[in-house]
């Protein structure tokens, strides 16, 4: 800030020194070798500097402040461009990576219930897609737990990594124990199920909200104006300015073309940077509303449905003491409906959710409705005493029987989250491409108005030689 | 005086680059790592003891008599109970579905199947002729009471202890089977009784009077709960408790469903079980020792009982039927 005083301070000065009654600016030179006895700053100043001096010294000025804001602004793409490439590189792949750690889970405990509940053998497509679960929930911890850096997140991976085996072992003695036919492997499926409900997916939720909140921390850090380069910019055009009002009043010419050519310089780099800033901005700001955040509500609805398909398979693999688990699934279906069907995380999320994707989340808000109705039946039939036909509801195969709508209500939350986590990144790389070629433009606008500076003054200061 | 300030500053050096070193080492992130051990839901560790509500004086065996000649199977008497549930078409019974030989799924077929069913089928066919006509409603050990009262089934026939207590809510038909509290203990561990479990952890369903019995042991044992007994063996075998303690036929039924473990013990108790009624159907009540009496006589109950239960726990004979008028 104080190469902007040092310039503008004699431009200031004359012409009070005019009014004063002293030499005007282009009377100055004369008077130069005499011994000037007027005390004060601005005279000393005076007294001190010739013209070409002075000259010199506002192009060496000029020269500083037009590299200094031009290395700020390069400073400042650079960084935002980092960040962006980031979200879509690797914040934002490794928040996927947390979902499908999260989902995975929660879609085990619900596959390895609702096998429970086949009689005569369980059902092939369930054991593979349990299997599946397992296998994609595995993978995806080994990655997180590869680029887990948070102190919090580690500990969380560690106890998912500790907890998993301990989780799948318990199914499997589930499993020996029904394929035996005694009811302990009801026991153990219910105990693995608590494991998996109360211990792992609290820390795969945690892992899952850090990992958003990373992505929205680089959206928003990538989406701040930057001042600092900005209010360079300003200086610069300010200090151009001043200059060129100095010039003028010294050398009566009007105009120096290497100034012009300057400020053209700066005042064009000044708005490229201002409107592809803000365009990026803009496009990083629709990638965090209608990407990450829908991305965290849609997977939390996710969750919450299958930790309550998990739980209404549980009720009726209990046997008559489900009532707690029968609780359980009430309390999910209003985390995602709310009470009346018209509340919860779907509401949420068709709120926040572009128009373009409503239709699909309305979809599965429906089908889920639609399953609370039917679970009701189930229910009915389970507390009126006829567990079968109760069992026979649950597990039916036809298109409008309880599994097929629940698995409308998966599918089309599934795709909706795609849809989201592909806006995060097509918005990222979107930003990015409005800060294409602003670097190098920024890098040759600099040079050019340092060389228009030179260019311009270097004739006046010569004159004097 | 500059060889002292050389030597002291590389001194310091040195020390900054060892504390650095030691900066570097890899954590020992596996050293205090042990292995995490699952409970079952609701494990109360050490279970609340409740407290034992003063039982009114009475023989709990004592049941209604039944009358001279029952009723033929598809006539029950007008105006009675049993004609309500013929009208009906069904008899509903509370029963538990968890109980291994008692009332469990067969998983080859998905029937229940087990001695309670098998009783409830006999009673069933007592009314209709058809053991087929019932509708069996699984229910915990906490909701017996409450489905009789609000009369929900027509009988609870679920390893039911008839005492003083509960007569004063529900009745109770004549003792069908008799039982004991006892231990179930790991073979290996060389358990013999209640004495030698001194500190020891005993695990038994909560708010049962089974954990009574246990707090109550002089030899101190500690109880812990858990919502079923089935539970209870989970822990036993995840050696998080060292016995499992209830009636000794439930215990038999923990017992067929793990080969490494055994029924232990002195007797701690004596609970007979009765097929629970609603205090309002007498005639019921009355009914369902007549079936039971001829069961006994003709050999049903034998048949019933050597088909689930002889190989567990050895033969035995029908409990004598005891009645106050």
């Amino acid at each position: 800030m104080w190469i902007t005083t040092g310039v503008s301070v004699p431009t200031q000065l004359a012409p009070a020194a005019v009014k004063s009654g002293h030499t005007g600016p282009s009377q100055l030179r004369p008077a130069e070798s005499a011994p000037v006895e007027t005390p004060g700053r601005a005279a000393r100043i005076r007294g001190r500097l010739t013209t070409p001096r002075l000259y010199a010294l506002v192009a060496a000025g000029l020269v500083l402040v037009g590299l200094a804001a031009g290395t700020a602004a390069v400073a400042a793409v650079q960084d935002r461009s980092g960040l962006i490439q980031n979200v879509s590189g690797v914040s934002g792949p490794l928040s996927v990576d947390a979902q499908t750690l999260y989902r995975e889970l929660a879609d085990a405990d619900a596959t390895a219930a609702t096998a429970f509940l086949s009689d005569g053998g369980e059902s092939a497509v369930l054991r593979s897609r349990y299997l599946d679960d397992i296998a994609q929930a595995s993978a995806a911890l080994t990655v997180a737990l590869q680029y887990a850096e948070d102190e919090r997140d580690t500990e969380s991976l560690r106890l998912v990594a500790d907890r998993l085996p301990v989780y799948t072992g318990l199914v499997e003695t589930a499993r020996s124990y029904q394929r035996l036919g005694v009811p302990l492997g009801g026991a153990y499926l219910r105990e693995a199920s608590g494991l998996m409900q109360q211990t792992v997916l609290p820390e795969a939720a945690k892992l899952f909200e850090s990992a958003q909140a990373r992505v929205a921390a680089e959206q928003d850090a990538a989406a701040r104006f930057p001042w600092a380069a900005a209010l360079l910019g300003l200086v610069a055009v300010g200090a151009l300015i001043s200059a060129q009002v100095l010039v003028a009043r010294r050398s009566r010419r009007i105009l120096n073309p290497g100034l012009v050519a300057a400020t053209l310089a700066t005042v064009l780099a000044l708005l490229w940077s201002v409107v592809a800033l803000s365009a990026s901005a803009g496009r990083l700001e629709t990638g965090e509303r209608d990407g990450s955040a829908l991305v965290s509500l849609l997977a939390n609805a996710g969750r919450a449905s299958l930790q309550a398909r998990a739980n209404e398979s549980l009720t009726l693999v209990a046997r008559g003491g489900g009532a707690a688990f029968e609780k359980d699934f009430a309390g999910r279906m209003d985390e995602l409906i709310g009470t009346d069907g018209r509340g919860g995380l779907f509401e949420r999320a068709i709120a926040q959710a572009p128009v373009a994707d409503r239709p699909l989340i309305s979809q599965a808000r429906d089908e889920t409705i639609r399953w609370r109705e039917l679970h009701q039946q189930v229910r009915v039939q389970d507390d009126g005493g006829d567990y079968d036909k109760a069992v026979e509801l649950a597990t039916a195969t036809t298109e409008d029987a309880l599994p097929a709508v629940f698995a409308r209500v998966d599918g089309a939350l599934t795709e909706a989250l795609a849809t989201a986590n592909r806006r995060v990144d097509r918005q990222a790389n979107s930003a990015d491409g409005a800060l294409r070629g602003l670097t190098a433009g920024l890098v040759l606008l600099t040079v050019g108005m340092v060389a228009a500076v030179v260019l311009g003054f270097r004739p006046r200061i010569e004159e004097y030689r | 005086m500059r060889a002292r300030a050389t030597a002291s500053l590389v001194a310091v050096m040195l020390l900054a680059a060892g504390c650095g070193a030691d900066g570097e080492q890899p954590r020992t992130v596996t050293a205090g790592v042990t292995a995490s051990v699952p409970r079952p839901l609701n494990v109360a560790d050490p279970a609340a003891v409740p407290s034992a509500a003063p039982a009114p004086n009475c023989d709990p065996r004592a049941s209604l008599r039944p009358p001279g000649a029952l009723p033929r199977a598809g006539a029950m008497p007008a105006g009675s109970r049993m004609a309500q549930i013929a009208e009906r078409g069904r008899l509903v019974v509370g029963i538990d579905q968890n109980a291994y030989l008692f009332g469990f799924r067969d998983p080859a077929s998905g029937e229940l199947v087990g001695f309670e069913i098998d009783f409830a089928r006999e009673i069933a066919r007592a009314i209709f002729g058809d053991p087929s006509k019932v509708q069996f409603r699984a229910i915990t050990t906490a909701d017996r009471i409450p489905v009789l009262e609000n009369k929900q089934v027509d009988l609870v026939i679920r390893t039911m202890s008839m005492t003083c207590e509960r007569w004063q809510k529900v009745s109770f038909s004549s003792e069908y089977i008799a039982s004991r509290q006892r231990l179930l203990v790991r073979k290996a561990d060389g358990i013999r009784d209640f004495s030698d479990m001194a500190g020891k952890k005993v695990c038994a369903t909560k708010g049962s009077t089974s954990i009574v019995t246990i707090a109550e042991q002089p030899a101190g044992l500690i109880p812990v709960s858990t919502d079923s007994t089935l539970d209870c063996l989970v822990l036993l075998q995840q050696g998080q408790v060292d016995a499992v303690s209830t009636i000794d036929i439930l215990l038999a039924g923990l017992a067929a469903q793990d080969p490494t473990t055994e029924v232990v013990g002195h007797p701690a108790t004596d609970e007979p079980a009765g097929i629970g009624v609603p205090k309002e159907h007498e005639d019921l009540v009355r009914f369902v020792n007549g079936v039971l009496e001829r069961m006994r006589s003709d050999g049903t109950w034998t048949r019933i009982y050597d088909r689930w239960l002889r190989e567990r726990l050895g033969s035995a004979t029908p409990p004598v039927a005891v009645y106050r008028d």
